[in-house]
Parts: structure tokens; C-alpha cells; sequence
């Protein structure tokens, strides 16, 4: 059985924990707190001298990080056939292109969202430039909204797959500090068509708790 | 029909994909877009590829962009699999670095087009935190050393017995800090894996235009490190 470390607020941890559990699979889950140092321990810092989360701790020792490649390892090295991540070479090889582009873009999401909420809470000046991030997350948005998802319900073809997970997880966060997606109506059903899903759900309880206090008016909090 | 690429030769993540190609023996139809002229905003490349992105490659109807998705595709459909292992332990380490490259090693690329090319091509003023950033572009490239490069005991990233995918990456991206003269004795073991990647003739054939405008730009006087190269 493998050990999975994450932090309920970190997005890429919520898509890892979500991947797992609609594939029904047995695992640990040791929950930690960044905001508590708990990624800086000397454990965690021996699995992970990144000090990232989410960490991969197989059966056998082998560790991996980076979400996307963790995911990708436990479907390839259990010989997992889902429609989460189809192994037809092309529609792959768009879930990789989008998975790929996650990572200089629609994390962007979480530099706009360290930037409103947690910096100043503890008085860091990160010298970035916020309105040109709100506009640079809004230009991600319609790309999203626009170029993958376009008039379906999910990225890619009829089934949710790891780059929806992926995604939703990321964008979610930006309900813990009031982000209007009104420009964004399609991505908006997109969101609460993925929310819906009981695993995604149950990994977003944490932000969840936030967003009540910090967006008591959130749409999500209906669902 | 054979694969058509469409990259920059002074684009990083181009000339790992062009370096594949070359190394896999693919056969491949290359067309040039030139950034700084803007042919990747013209309205045919942007409707082939609507971020506008360079590389990408079409097979047949098919186009694809990022350059780590382009590279593993072509693996897959040419069976080059010496350059990216199928077993899955060893796919996840390079997956791993190959993730961990868009937030790390590319702040290489984004700290010399705020820095250096920016200010010089397109006449853009540089931020002011230049100190804090050149900070944080060290302790990322002594992370590589440190995790990826195994404090210098790998050959190649992540311990792979022969050359990546995740090699081309990084390697593309180590030699634009050549662009700022920068001087690699601070971190001998890039030294080292710049030296050892350079012996490679593809890996020198991809990146003659870009040391063909280095040797034009004389800034200033290269170090000899860098000398060697251009």
C-alpha cells in the first residue's frame, strides 16, 4: 500500500487524493500543514528535499513528486485502464499538452491567491504586480474556457480525466478570495459540473471550511 | 506524410525537440517561425496553434504544443524509447524532473528575458529586484546539481544510464545563461554536464544558430568557458 503526503490546501495535492479514490484505490493519506512548517521537517525533507507537496511513497520506498508525474506512475505501474488518462497516443498527448501548459499558466491562479490572501497576512512583499496577474489569471480562464473546453462538458471528450481534475482543483482556489467568473460563464458549469463528483468533494471539505469564511456568498457552497 | 516541426532555433524548449528528432533519426519537414518577427501571431499559425506557442509539431492533421508532451509523443509513435524509459518507476523520476522544469529550471529563460533580452530587443525596461531574482535563479540551479544531477554523481538527470528527454530539456535551457556571460565555475558540476552534453554532435548541431548570434551580440568579452562554444 502507498503513503500519500498532502496538504489539504494545496491544489495539486487535492487532484492527486481526488485521481486516487474515483479509481477505488487503497492508499494512506498523511495529511500535513504547510502553513505549520510541516513540510520542512527533516522526514519530509529526506523524502522531499523540494519541500513540496504532494510526496508519493510507494509499497516498496521508491518516492516520486510533481502531482502530474505521481498520478501518471501509480496508472502506468498498476496497468490501470480508466478514462481518467486514456492510453489512445493522441487524446494523451492533448491531456499532456494541457497538463504541461498547468504549470507556467493556470498555476497562475496560485500566485494571484498568495498574493491577495496569504502574503499579507504574513507581511511578505512578493514585488509582483497584482493587477497584471488578476489580468494574466482572467486571460488563462477564457483560454481555458475557450480552447479546451469549448461546448463540452468536460477538456477532453465525454469523461472527466486527470487534466479537469488537475485544473478544477487549481482553479477552485481562487473561490477563497472572491473571484468573479462572470466573464467566465461556460468555465463556471465546467467547475460545478466537476465539483459535483463525490471525490471531489470530499477533497475540497478543507477549502470549503475557508471559502465560507472568507466568500460566504460562493456559489460553490451550494452544491 | 512525415512530421512537419515548426520551431525558433533560439527557443530553449525548440531545440529539444529538434535535438530528439535528430538523435531519433525521425524523418521530419522543419519550418522556421521567427518569433521576433511575429510569424507565430500570423493568422495561419494561429489557427494551427491558437496559443501561438513554438515548437509544435503536426503528424498529418494532428498539431501538438509544449515541448515535453511533443517529445514524449514522438517517442511514443517512433518507438524511442532509449530516450524516455517505459518502466514506471524510472518514466515517474523523469516525469518528475520533466514537471518540476516549467516552475524551476525555466526561470532560467524568465530572469534573461526580463534581464538581458528584453532591455536589448525590445527595449523594455528591467524589473528592480534583479539581486533577489539572480538569489533565487542560484538556489534553483543548485538545486539541479544538488537533486538532479545527484550532487554530480549522475551522468546524466534523475540517474538515467543514457541521455533523456529531460536532458534535452535542461541542457537548452543551462546554455542561455550563456547569453549573460555567466560564469559556471560557480557550479562545476553544470560545468561538467554542459561540457558532457556539448560532446554530443546533435546536441551541438541544434544550438549553432543561437551561438552564431552570441558571437554577434559581443556584449562583452565571453569567458573562456563560454569562448569555447560560440
Amino acid at each position: 500500500m502507498f503513503k500519500l503526503y498532502i496538504d489539504w490546501i494545496s491544489q495539486p495535492s487535492r487532484a492527486c487524493k481526488t485521481a486516487f479514490d474515483i479509481l477505488h484505490l487503497k492508499y494512506e493519506t498523511i495529511p500535513l500543514w504547510i502553513q505549520y512548517g510541516q513540510h520542512k521537517t527533516e522526514e519530509i525533507t529526506k523524502l522531499n528535499p523540494l519541500q513540496q507537496l504532494p510526496i508519493l511513497v510507494d509499497s516498496d520506498g521508491f518516492t516520486i513528486v510533481e502531482s502530474h508525474a505521481i498520478i501518471k506512475y501509480i496508472i502506468n505501474s498498476r496497468n490501470i485502464q480508466t478514462t481518467l488518462y486514456p492510453s489512445d497516443h493522441q487524446l494523451r498527448a492533448k491531456i499532456d499538452q494541457y497538463l504541461d501548459y498547468h504549470h507556467g499558466n493556470t498555476r497562475k491562479c496560485f500566485t494571484y491567491y498568495y498574493n491577495i490572501l496569504i502574503a499579507p497576512k504574513l507581511g511578505i512583499k512578493t514585488g509582483d504586480d497584482i493587477l497584471k496577474l488578476e489580468q494574466v489569471v482572467n486571460q488563462n480562464l477564457s483560454y481555458i474556457q475557450n480552447y479546451y473546453l469549448k461546448d463540452k462538458d468536460y477538456l477532453f471528450g465525454n469523461n472527466v480525466t486527470i487534466a479537469d481534475i488537475s485544473a478544477c482543483s487549481e482553479i477552485m482556489q481562487l473561490n477563497t478570495i472572491k473571484f468573479d467568473f462572470d466573464k467566465h460563464p461556460k468555465l463556471l458549469n465546467w467547475m460545478l459540473r466537476v465539483m459535483e463528483i463525490q471525490e471531489m468533494k470530499d477533497s475540497h471539505q478543507v477549502i470549503m471550511k475557508i471559502i465560507r469564511k472568507q466568500n460566504p456568498n460562493c456559489i460553490f457552497l451550494n452544491i | 506524410m512525415p512530421l512537419v516541426l515548426y520551431y525558433f532555433p533560439l527557443s530553449q524548449p525548440s531545440r529539444a525537440v529538434w535535438g530528439l528528432l535528430l538523435l531519433g533519426k525521425v524523418e521530419f519537414t522543419p519550418k522556421v517561425i521567427d518569433i521576433m518577427k511575429g510569424e507565430n501571431t500570423t493568422e495561419e499559425y494561429t489557427k494551427l496553434i491558437p496559443t501561438q506557442a513554438v515548437p509544435a509539431i503536426t503528424d498529418d492533421d494532428f498539431a501538438i504544443f509544449e515541448s515535453h508532451t511533443i517529445l514524449k509523443y514522438i517517442v511514443r509513435t517512433h518507438n524511442l524509447h532509449q530516450f524516455y524509459p517505459q518502466d514506471s518507476k524510472q518514466q515517474a523520476l523523469v516525469d518528475a524532473y520533466l514537471d518540476w522544469h516549467h516552475t524551476g529550471t525555466r526561470n532560467i529563460t524568465l530572469f534573461l528575458r526580463d534581464f538581458i533580452w528584453g532591455p536589448i530587443f525590445f527595449k523594455r525596461p528591467a524589473p528592480e529586484n534583479k539581486d533577489q531574482r539572480l538569489k533565487e535563479l542560484e538556489y534553483y540551479l543548485s538545486f539541479i546539481e544538488k537533486i538532479f544531477l545527484g550532487e554530480g554523481k549522475f551522468q546524466f538527470i534523475q540517474n538515467q544510464p543514457t541521455l533523456s528527454i529531460a536532458d534535452l530539456s535542461l541542457i537548452n535551457e543551462l546554455v542561455g545563461l550563456f547569453s549573460m556571460n555567466y560564469d559556471f565555475n560557480q557550479h562545476p558540476i553544470l560545468k561538467k554536464y554542459v561540457e558532457h552534453l556539448f560532446s554530443i554532435p546533435e546536441i551541438r548541431e541544434t544550438n549553432k544558430d543561437y551561438f552564431g548570434l552570441l558571437g554577434h551580440m559581443k556584449q562583452e568579452e565571453y569567458n573562456d568557458f563560454i569562448k569555447q562554444y560560440l
